[in-house]
């Protein structure tokens, strides 16, 4: 279990995330959207420790306390971040990333093992063969890079991924393709939250549970039909 | 003089003061050479031929000197790639002269040195190319000195300097000057240097162009920057450790050079 207690963020005086709290089990969907702006991806940013945030509250990873752990240890544990905007490296071969990311979690494959899962997994998440070897996320379009990480998310196959706007860049075959992977992801087991602004992505998935942040507090909860308010009528409930 | 290389494929070793290879005209030559003292190596390729030489300077002692004079016949196609190590007060200067129609390739790698001063300079005919990739890793109050120029004598001239490297705890000095002649219409030429700076290096980057042709096409583009904190979290938030994402940034960017070095052989 993924549990998440009164979850406050700042940076310097700025109070971005308030008292957020939420649990996320294994093999549960959740989903949390908002208005740009609203916090979602700070509350994102905060869980797997990114630096630049000071935190207050707890956070449990299958009962216990990663709250003060760094990035990487958070990693290691199960725990997954896609990011909004993933970084271009230039100077690193994407395959040879994933595969050092594989060796850190205690994956061990061997090269030929590794090659043909990354290639596989690649074409899963719709990108082709040629992103093996290309520089990680460099020159990528915005699409191209969610697509990566979600064949990230494949291959190091965490207990819980914080997907941020996965669907943002994607074309409608896509983001059918992204949801099917995630859909599948959580019938094996993972726990996943799904931040998006975007209801299009919810319309393919069936989530456990529904939250909506607003001023960086978690304002409703609820299922589905969450979803189909907001269609109606906007974050404005 | 104590080597005279005459043929198509060997390895010299020197042993005194001075090393002389001649390729002959129309003849492909694969030839390896290491320097353990200071001296001369004298090259001097044939027209229409093709020489892929690599050279090892692992000097023996400090303070030693190590002078190239390579002149490339017309239409011959040089790949020369010269490895500094463990060099101890060094210097190695290295003077191509290209003749008409020639392709050329330099590639210097200086890795472990303990204070390397290096000197390039390459002097193009007509419608000749040169790439000078040059890879530079001092380390530990170690400093490397690099002065490259290119000089652009003939219409129509390529050339191409590309550094890259990683400083660490060290100085670094690289001073490049291409430079187009009046009658070199048409030169197209570019300097390019990425460099990381790692745990607050001495790094200074001078690119100089002295242009006069109007028709000449010369750019320069210099970066120093620190391995970026963002990237580093990116690379970590994958479990990778902070110093094990690093190493991964630094290896990937002498991978990145040594790959467009090899690249070198594909002629």
């Amino acid at each position: 279990m993924l549990k998440i207690n009164n979850l406050n963020v700042y940076i310097g005086k700025r109070h971005l995330v308030k008292d957020a709290s939420m649990q996320i089990n294994s093999g549960e969907l959740h989903v949390l959207m908002g208005k740009n702006g609203s916090g979602k991806s700070t509350f994102a940013n905060a869980i797997m420790g990114l630096p630049g945030y000071d935190v207050k509250g707890s956070i449990l990873l299958d009962g216990e306390d990663i709250t003060g752990m760094g990035i990487d240890a958070r990693a290691r544990r199960g725990l997954f971040l896609s990011f909004q905007n993933p970084v271009e490296i230039d100077e690193i071969k994407n395959s040879l990333f994933v595969r050092q990311a594989m060796k850190a979690c205690g994956i061990a494959q061997e090269l030929s093992e590794f090659k043909l899962s990354f290639i596989n997994n690649l074409a899963k998440a719709g990108l082709d063969e040629s992103f093996y070897s290309r520089s990680v996320n460099s020159g990528f379009s915005g699409g191209e890079k969610k697509k990566n990480e979600l064949a990230q998310m494949l291959m190091l196959n965490p207990k819980y991924a914080i997907l941020d706007e996965i669907d943002s860049g994607l074309d409608i075959n896509s983001v059918k393709n992204a949801a099917s992977i995630i859909t599948s992801q959580v019938k094996k087991g993972m726990g996943v939250l799904l931040i998006t602004h975007n209801p299009l992505i919810s319309e393919f998935l069936n989530p456990d549970m529904v939250h909506i942040f607003s001023n960086g507090s978690i304002a409703k909860q609820g299922g589905k039909e969450l979803i189909a308010l907001i269609k109606g009528e906007g974050y404005d409930l | 003089m104590i080597g005279y290389y005459f043929g198509d494929t060997g390895f010299v070793s020197q042993n005194g003061d001075s090393v002389k290879i001649v390729v002959p005209g129309n003849t492909n030559a694969v030839i390896t050479l290491k320097l353990m003292y200071s001296g001369s190596v004298s090259v001097k390729l044939g027209s229409c031929s093709k020489l892929i030489l690599s050279s090892l300077c692992q000097f023996i002692d400090s303070n030693q000197n190590v002078k190239y004079d390579c002149v490339a016949g017309e239409g011959s196609v040089f790949v020369h790639t010269a490895n500094i190590q463990n060099s101890v007060q060094s210097h190695v200067a290295i003077n191509n002269k290209l003749s008409n129609n020639c392709n050329s390739t330099l590639n210097i790698i200086a890795a472990h040195c303990k204070n390397a001063w290096l000197d390039v300079r390459s002097e193009l005919c007509i419608k000749t190319s040169n790439k000078l990739n040059l890879l530079v890793l001092p380390e530990n109050g170690s400093s490397i000195n690099a002065n490259l120029t290119h000089a652009h004598a003939g219409f129509s001239s390529l050339s191409q300097i590309d550094c890259a490297g990683i400083v660490d705890g060290a100085s670094c000095k690289i001073d490049s000057m291409i430079s187009v002649k009046e009658h070199a219409r048409d030169a197209i030429s570019s300097f390019r240097c990425r460099l990381i700076n790692i745990n607050n290096s001495n790094i200074s980057v001078v690119p100089a162009l002295s242009i006069h042709n109007r028709d000449s096409d010369v750019k320069h583009d210099v970066s120093v920057q620190d391995i970026k904190d963002d990237a580093l979290s990116y690379i970590q938030s994958r479990g990778v450790p902070r110093h094990e994402a690093a190493e991964l940034f630094k290896n990937g960017v002498v991978q990145r050079m040594i790959n467009k070095m090899g690249d070198a052989f594909g002629y």
